[in-house]
């Protein structure tokens, strides 16, 4: 017993005293706070709430850099800076949210009740179907559309990709998945029409609020940021 | 020090995880039996061990054209139409328990249920029926065009439709 003791002291001891030097890769990562969307006319996301409402899931993309930023209001979209959709600009830190970014439709968690209900995630690059969507979690593939994926994770989060190749999918209908598994590639695929290069990601899970149970979208960034920071230091 | 901290936030988790099962209530649940014994193998089989109330739209009860996806806590049934795919999935856990600890979460969810909506192309409902959650979709092949996923009449029809198929209490 006072063995076992004394080596969770000096593991902990030793542990508060490494002090890990940042990869390049950590240094380069920046990002603007959850709510706060750019530009500032896209809409009034949530502010100052940080809250990791999806912990220690994995970053949805194989690999860094990956970025989070608005398709509509970026670079080439349909409200944004006239230019190339594939712009260096849209391809850049920092990361800006863009839940409860400005839509028509109905949104709970939205401070003005309407938004986007996810994130948009670009790959490191403006190349089609080439960077890897990965499980978030460990679960089953639960839903395939003609342009969306969904994963029930054992956390019972529904966790849903949008704009996957539909002709290289990785997954079927009903198979279980790791943590960490490929299950499709990025592309532009929105049914028999065209959106931009990039990864739709929203999570939906079910918040009980004074006794009343509701699913909804919930503000994804802020675990997003702390598993992109994971997957930066190589523990993803 | 990041192993520690995990290995204590995971066990934290364990111990005090804010998630749970709602508590379904059945005293309103009836279902056919007559059409029930007529139901495909696939959905019989899909549903048995299912723990809430299973809902189906009634225009397809006898479908064949069906995935069931399911374990005790959650069903999703994808029905294979005609240039789209219909969705319905019941849920009876929750991740989340809000008490007024979280004040700024309470004052900004605005309570919207069994609102008809058109995100990213996909025509939707979510509501609470029985104390527990269902998500009824439709993802249209082609979504700016398809009147099925740019009007809601048509999943208004199939949500009117939804009748009970099972569910083990």
């Amino acid at each position: 017993m006072r063995t076992l003791l004394a080596i969770t002291i000096l593991l902990f001891i030793s542990a508060c005293t490494h002090n890990k030097k940042l990869s390049k890769e950590e240094k380069a990562f920046k990002y603007t706070p959850a709510g706060e969307l750019v530009p500032s006319n896209s809409g009034k996301g949530r502010v100052g709430d940080n809250y990791i409402y999806a912990p220690n899931i994995r970053f949805p993309i194989e690999e860094a850099p990956a970025y989070i930023n608005s398709q509509v209001y970026g670079v080439g979209g349909m409200y944004g800076k006239r230019g190339r959709l594939c712009s260096k600009e849209n391809y850049q830190y920092p990361w800006h949210d863009n839940y409860c970014e400005r839509r028509s439709w109905s949104m709970p968690m939205c401070p003005s009740g309407k938004g986007h209900q996810g994130v948009d995630i670009r790959g490191a690059t403006c190349e089609d179907k080439k960077y890897h969507a990965v499980a978030v979690e460990d679960g089953v593939i639960s839903y395939i559309g003609k342009y969306s994926v969904s994963l029930r994770g054992k956390s019972g989060r529904t966790y849903r990709y949008l704009h996957l190749d539909s002709k290289t999918l990785q997954v079927r209908r009903g198979q279980k998945v790791k943590r960490g598994q490929r299950i499709g590639l990025v592309s532009n695929n929105f049914g028999n029409t065209k959106t931009t290069i990039h990864l739709h990601f929203d999570v939906k899970e079910t918040i009980v609020v004074n006794g009343y149970a509701q699913k909804v979208f919930i503000p994804i960034y802020s675990s997003l940021v702390d598993a992109y920071k994971r997957l930066l230091n190589g523990n993803p | 020090m990041r192993l520690i901290l995990t290995l204590l936030s995971v066990s934290f988790g364990l111990l005090y995880g804010n998630g749970g099962l709602l508590k379904v209530d059945w005293s309103k649940t009836v279902p056919n039996q007559q059409k029930l014994q007529l139901l495909p193998k696939l959905l019989k089989d899909g549903i048995k061990d299912v723990r809430l109330p299973v809902y189906i739209p009634k225009y397809y009860i006898y479908e064949k054209n069906i995935s069931v996806i399911s374990d005790k806590n959650f069903y999703t049934i994808t029905i294979f139409l005609d240039k789209a795919t219909l969705m319905i999935s019941g849920d009876r856990t929750y991740q989340e328990k809000i008490t007024s600890k979280r004040n700024n979460l309470i004052t900004k969810m605005k309570a919207v249920t069994n609102k008809f909506i058109q995100a990213e192309g996909i025509m939707s409902v979510d509501f609470h029926r029985n104390g527990v959650n269902y998500s009824l979709s439709l993802e249209c092949n082609a979504p700016s065009s398809d009147p099925r996923c740019t009007d809601n009449r048509f999943l208004k029809r199939v949500y009117t439709g939804l009748i009970l198929v099972g569910g083990k209490r």
